[in-house]
C-alpha cells in the first residue's frame, strides 16, 4: 500500500462514530439556516461572518470542541494500547486525526460561507461589490480563528496527560496574557507610576497575548458600520500575532507528539519538560498576581521601599506555595517522598526571581517613568484633557474615578493640539510637571489639588505616550495660555461648524423652549461670524462669570455638518444678532411663568441621605428661582461650579402652547448660603 | 526470531524492566512468568512498540526498525483488557484487523466464532469476560500474524474454554509458523503448553530457557522414616534442594549426584523410598533455589 492510500486510510479511520462530522457540519449548517433568516429580516445590522460575534464563538468552539474530540484518544490508556499495537506508526495517527479535524472545518465553512455570501448578495446591493471579497476575507480570518483554538487544543492534550489538567492549562492559556497584563502589569503601573493613566504597548500586548481578544479584533467585533464591516481588513500586527498563535502550538505539537510517552497518560503531564514549563508558568503567574494584589491593597502609600520588600515577599512566597502544590499535584509526594516536591530546587529559585525582578523593574522603573517629557520636536500632536473643564458635572465625576476613560478619550481625541496650541500646551505641561511637584504628590494627593489633566502625546514615530497629572488651582489658572489660543477655541467651540449654511436650519435653545430662526444664508453667515468674533475675543477666565445662556443649533441634511454653539452673555456680537433675528437670548428662568420647584437636596457625594422639598408658594418659587441654573448649562464644574447637592426640577407653564414643561437645574454656589 | 536485548525501561525512579535480554526461537510458545509488577506487561508492550525502552534493543527477524507498520504487521498485540471500539460487534472488528493485517483470515473468524457459540453481529459489549477473551483471541489467531504476544491469556476463561483456546493455539503452531508470548501470573496457565519459560521478578530476568531439559538432573524421592531416626545430616547435604518434612513423611528435590544422598538416606532405615516425577512447579522451584533466589518471594 502506497503511503498516501496508507495516510487516507487513517484519515477515514479518524471519522469513525461521524461525532466530528455531525458536530461541524451540523453546527455551521444551523448557523447558515439561522443566519440567512436573520438577513432576510435586516442586512444593516447582521453580518454573516466579519462582524459577527455569534460566528466569534461558534468558530472557536468549534475549534477547541474539535481538538478535543479527535485527539482525545491521546488520554486513553486502552485505546493507545490499541492504536499503537497495530501496525502503524504513531504519527500516521495523530496527523490522519489533524487533517480529519480541519477537512471537516473547512468544508462546511467554505460551503456555508459561500451560500451565505450568494444569499446576501441578492437581497443587499451594498453588500453586492464587497461579496466575494467579504467571503473570500470571513473564510481565511476564520480559518485562522479555528485554527488557533484547533492548534492550542491539540497542545494541550498532546503535553498533557490526562483530561482535566488539559481542559485547565486549556482556560488558562486563554486567559494567562490577559491576567499578566491587566491583573499584574497595569496594577504594578497604576500603583507604582503617579502619573500613569495608559500605556498602549501593554494594551496591545493584552490583545496579542490573548487568543480571545486577539479573534475578537481579527474578526471585527469592535466594528458597527456596515461598510466598515465589509471592508475590515485585520491589521498586519494582529495578522502577525494570529500566524505565531497557529504556528507556534502547530511546531510543539509537532515535536511533542513524537516525543509523548505513552506511560504517563493519566499524570498531569505526558511530557516532562511540558510540566516543567506549566509549572514554572503557574508558579510565576501566582507570584506576580499575589505581589501585585498586595501593592494594590496595600496602596503603596506610606513607605513605598517597605512596602515593595513586602510585596516582593508575598510573591515569592505564593510562587514557592503553588510550585509545591503542584509537584504535589503532579504524584510527586506524598507518603516517603515528599522531599520531592523541592526536587526542581533550581527551577524554584528561577521562578521566584522572576516574580522579585518583575517587581523591581515596575518599582525602580518609576522614578523614571514619571520623570518622562518628550522633547518639543519628537511631537506630532498633544491631546489634553482636564477633568471639569468643557464637560459636566457628571463627566467630571466619572472622568476623576478610577478607571474610568471614556470621558476622558473622548476629549483627548477632541483636543488635539498641532500648531501654536501643542506649544503653549507644551510649555504649560513643563511648568505642571516641573513646578508644582504633581509627579511627587501623586495623582490624588494633597488638598491643593483640585483636578487631573490627562496628556496624549503622538510622537513623530507613531507612538502615543499618555501622562496624568494631578494640578492646582494655580495650574488651571495658567491652563488659560492654552484656552486661550485660536487653535484650542477652535476646536471647543467652532469644531464642526459649516459653512455650507444653505440647507441648514438654525434654531435658538434657551434650555426650555426652542425657538426656529428664520435667516437667509446672508444673516446665518453673519451670525456664524459673529458667534466667531465673540469666541475669538473671550478668554478662559470670563467663563467664571457666568454660565451660557443658551444653544444655536445648526441642523443639516448633510451628514456630520450639525452643530451646537454655546452662548455666553458676554458673546455681545452674538447675543445682538440673535436679538434681531427675533430671538430672546436675554431670557432666562426667571422670566417663565414656573409653577413649581421641587428641590432634592443630598448629603454627600451622591451616595447620602436625600431630602425633598416642594415649593409652590410665589415668593419661595421666587426665591429658588434666581439662583437657578439649568443642567444643559452646567459645561464647566471647575470654572463655574454649581451647588450639585441640589437638584431642581421645574415646572414650567408655557402660554403660547398652553403645555407644561419639566426642566432639571441645580442652585448656583450662592444658593446655598441662603437655606429655605 | 525475536532478539532482545539489554532492554531497560523505567517508570520514574521505578526500574520496570532492567537489563533484560531474551533470545525467542520461532515456532514455540514461550511464557513470561512473574508476580504482579514483575515487568512483565511492560515487556510486551515494550515488544509491540506501544512504549518506548530507555535503552536497549529489540529486533524481529533480525529487523532493527521494529516500529516500521511492515514490522509490526507480523505482530498481533492481545492485552490483558483488549479495546474494542464502541457497539462494535466481532464482525466489525475482523472489519478494521483485515484492513490493518493483509492475512487476515476473515471467514476463519465466522467458523471459529460459531464453533465457541459467539454472534458474530453482537456487539461485544454485551459479551461477558470470557466471551470478549474467546472473541479477542479468534482475532489474534485469525490475524495470522507470525507473532502473537498475549498479556493474561487464558484469565477470565473457563476450564473449557482455555482447553479449546490452547488447543487452538496448539494447532495454529503446527499448521504455520507462529511464536506465541504469553505473560501470566499463574504457573498451572503455561505448564501445558510452554516448553520455554522467562521469570521475571523486579523487572529482571530470573531465569530463562526449556526448564524440562534444565532440571534433567534433579530427582524426587518421598521417603518414611522410623522416629528415631535423625535427619540433620541430610538436611545439610548441599545437593539436596528442597527438603519438606512431615512427621516420619519426608519429600526431597536433589540436584547433580545424588549417590551420598541415597546413603544418607539408607543409612537411617527407612520404611519406604521412592522416586516421583517432578511437575513444572517444582522444576521452576528447584531451578530458582538453584541460582539462590527464595522461590517464595518470587512467586508469592
Amino acid at each position: 500500500m502506497t503511503s498516501e492510500k496508507y495516510f487516507l486510510k487513517w484519515v477515514k479511520e479518524a471519522g469513525r462514530g461521524h461525532i466530528v462530522a455531525f458536530l461541524s457540519w451540523g453546527t455551521l449548517a444551523g448557523y447558515a439556516l439561522m443566519t440567512m433568516v436573520r438577513l432576510g429580516l435586516s442586512t444593516e445590522s447582521c453580518f454573516f461572518c466579519i462582524g459577527s460575534q455569534e460566528q466569534l464563538w461558534i468558530f472557536a468552539g468549534l475549534g477547541a470542541a474539535l481538538s478535543f474530540l479527535e485527539f482525545f484518544y491521546l488520554m486513553q490508556p486502552k485505546k493507545l494500547d490499541f492504536y499503537y499495537g497495530l501496525p502503524v506508526r504513531k504519527g500516521t495517527i495523530f496527523w490522519g486525526r489533524y487533517v480529519h479535524g480541519l477537512l471537516h472545518f473547512v468544508a462546511p465553512l467554505v460551503l456555508v460561507m459561500t451560500a451565505c455570501g450568494l444569499f446576501e448578495a441578492n437581497l443587499d446591493v451594498d453588500f453586492l461589490p464587497y461579496s466575494s471579497s467579504y467571503t473570500g476575507h470571513s473564510i481565511l480570518i476564520f480559518t485562522a480563528v479555528f485554527l488557533v483554538f484547533y492548534h492550542m487544543g491539540i497542545l494541550f492534550l498532546s503535553v498533557c496527560g490526562n483530561v482535566l489538567p488539559a481542559i485547565l492549562g486549556y482556560a488558562l492559556c486563554l486567559n494567562y496574557g490577559h491576567i499578566l497584563i491587566e491583573n499584574v502589569f497595569v496594577t504594578w503601573a497604576e500603583t507604582n507610576y503617579h502619573t500613569y493613566y495608559r500605556i498602549p504597548l501593554l494594551e496591545t500586548l493584552d490583545i496579542v497575548l490573548s487568543p480571545l481578544f486577539l479573534a475578537e479584533h481579527l474578526t471585527g467585533q469592535n466594528l458597527f458600520d456596515k461598510l466598515a464591516v465589509f471592508e475590515h481588513v485585520p491589521s498586519a500586527l494582529y495578522a502577525i500575532s494570529a500566524l505565531i498563535w497557529i504556528l507556534f502550538p502547530f511546531l510543539l505539537f509537532s515535536m511533542v507528539q513524537k516525543k509523548r510517552k505513552t506511560e504517563r497518560v493519566g499524570r498531569m503531564f505526558a511530557v516532562p519538560l511540558a510540566e516543567r514549563a506549566a509549572f514554572g508558568l503557574l508558579s510565576f503567574l501566582a507570584g506576580v498576581w499575589s505581589g501585585s494584589l498586595f501593592t494594590e491593597l496595600s496602596g503603596f502609600s506610606q513607605n513605598p521601599m517597605a512596602e515593595g520588600a513586602a510585596s516582593a515577599l508575598v510573591g515569592v512566597m505564593a510562587a514557592v506555595t503553588v510550585h509545591c502544590l503542584l509537584e504535589w499535584g503532579a504524584g510527586n509526594a506524598g507518603g516517603k517522598s515528599w522531599g520531592k516536591i523541592l526536587r526542581r530546587k533550581w527551577q524554584l529559585a528561577l521562578e521566584c526571581a522572576a516574580v522579585v525582578l518583575t517587581g523591581l523593574v515596575f518599582f525602580v522603573g518609576a522614578s523614571s517613568f514619571d520623570a518622562f517629557l518628550p522633547e518639543v520636536g519628537e511631537v506630532e500632536e498633544i491631546g489634553v484633557s482636564i477633568a471639569g473643564l468643557d464637560m459636566n458635572y457628571a463627566g467630571y465625576m466619572r472622568a476623576l474615578g478610577k478607571g474610568e476613560q471614556y470621558e476622558t478619550e473622548r476629549q483627548l481625541d477632541k483636543y488635539v493640539l498641532k500648531e501654536e496650541g501643542k506649544d503653549a500646551a507644551f510649555a504649560w505641561i513643563l511648568s505642571v510637571v516641573s513646578e508644582n511637584g504633581a509627579i511627587e504628590g501623586g495623582a490624588d494627593e494633597g488638598a491643593s489639588r483640585i483636578t487631573r489633566v490627562t496628556v496624549r502625546y503622538r510622537m513623530k514615530d507613531g507612538r502615543e505616550v499618555y501622562r496624568q497629572y494631578s494640578i492646582d488651582e494655580e495650574d488651571l489658572q495658567s491652563f488659560a495660555f492654552v484656552y486661550d489660543t485660536a487653535e484650542y477655541k477652535n476646536i471647543a467651540y467652532l469644531a464642526g461648524r459649516s459653512r455650507r449654511v444653505s440647507d441648514a436650519r438654525f434654531t435658538w435653545s434657551d434650555g426650555v423652549t426652542d425657538t426656529a430662526l428664520k435667516l437667509t444664508d446672508e444673516e446665518k453667515e453673519a451670525l456664524l461670524d459673529a458667534y466667531e468674533k465673540d469666541v475669538e475675543s473671550m478668554g478662559m477666565e470670563e467663563l467664571r462669570t457666568s454660565p451660557p445662556i443658551g444653544f444655536v443649533e445648526v441642523t443639516s441634511e448633510v451628514p456630520y455638518y450639525s452643530n451646537q454653539m454655546v452662548v455666553y452673555p458676554f458673546f455681545a456680537k452674538t447675543c445682538g444678532l440673535l436679538k434681531e433675528y427675533g430671538a430672546e437670548p436675554g431670557k432666562g428662568l426667571p422670566d417663565y411663568s414656573v409653577r413649581s420647584i421641587s428641590v432634592v437636596s443630598v448629603e454627600g457625594k451622591g451616595v447620602g441621605r436625600k431630602d425633598s422639598k416642594h415649593y409652590e408658594k410665589p415668593d419661595e418659587i421666587e426665591a429658588w428661582i434666581e439662583d437657578a441654573v439649568l443642567k444643559e448649562f452646567d459645561l464647566q464644574p471647575l470654572l463655574f461650579p454649581l451647588d450639585y447637592s441640589r437638584e431642581m426640577k421645574i415646572e414650567i407653564r408655557d402660554e403660547t402652547t398652553n403645555s407644561t414643561i419639566y426642566v432639571d437645574g441645580y442652585a448656583a454656589v450662592w444658593a446655598s448660603a441662603h437655606e429655605k | 526470531m525475536i532478539r532482545i536485548h539489554d532492554l531497560t525501561k523505567s517508570f520514574d525512579d521505578v526500574c520496570a524492566v532492567n537489563h533484560v535480554s531474551l533470545e525467542i526461537e520461532d515456532g514455540i510458545m514461550f511464557g513470561l512468568l512473574g508476580t504482579n509488577g514483575a515487568g512483565k506487561t511492560t515487556l510486551l508492550r515494550m515488544l509491540c512498540g506501544i512504549i518506548e525502552a530507555d535503552f536497549g534493543e529489540i529486533r524481529l527477524d533480525g529487523e532493527g526498525d521494529f516500529l516500521s507498520p511492515s514490522c509490526k504487521e507480523k505482530v498481533f498485540y492481545l492485552p490483558d483488557d483488549p479495546y474494542y471500539f464502541p457497539n462494535a460487534s466481532i464482525q466489525v472488528m475482523a472489519d478494521f484487523f483485515a484492513k490493518q493485517y493483509p492475512d487476515m483470515d476473515a471467514e476463519s473468524v465466522s467458523y471459529m466464532a460459531e464453533s465457541l457459540n459467539l454472534d458474530m453481529l453482537q456487539p461485544i459489549r454485551t459479551f461477558s469476560k470470557g466471551m470478549k477473551r474467546q472473541a479477542f483471541l479468534i482475532l489474534a489467531l485469525c490475524s495470522r500474524t507470525k507473532y502473537l504476544f498475549c498479556d493474561e491469556v487464558f484469565d477470565g476463561l473457563d476450564p473449557i474454554a482455555t482447553e479449546i483456546m490452547k488447543n487452538l493455539f496448539r494447532q495454529e503452531m503446527k499448521a504455520r509458523d507462529f511464536t506465541i508470548i504469553v505473560a501470566s501470573h499463574k504457573l498451572g496457565d503455561l505448564e501445558d503448553i510452554c516448553g520455554n519459560i522467562a521469570i521475571l521478578h523486579k523487572g529482571g530476568v530470573v531465569t530463562a530457557g526449556d526448564f524440562r531439559k534444565q532440571a534433567g538432573n534433579a530427582r524426587k524421592f518421598q521417603c518414611v522414616f522410623p522416629l528415631e531416626a535423625k535427619l540433620d545430616a541430610l538436611k545439610e547435604c548441599p545437593q539436596i534442594v528442597r527438603f519438606h518434612e512431615d512427621a516420619r513423611f519426608v519429600t526431597l528435590i536433589t540436584r547433580g549426584d545424588t549417590g551420598e544422598i541415597q546413603t544418607l538416606i539408607e543409612e537411617q532405615n527407612p520404611i519406604f523410598v521412592g522416586e516421583v516425577p517432578l511437575n513444572l512447579e517444582e522444576m521452576f522451584i528447584t531451578e530458582m533455589e538453584g541460582a539462590g533466589y527464595d522461590i517464595r518471594k518470587v512467586l508469592s
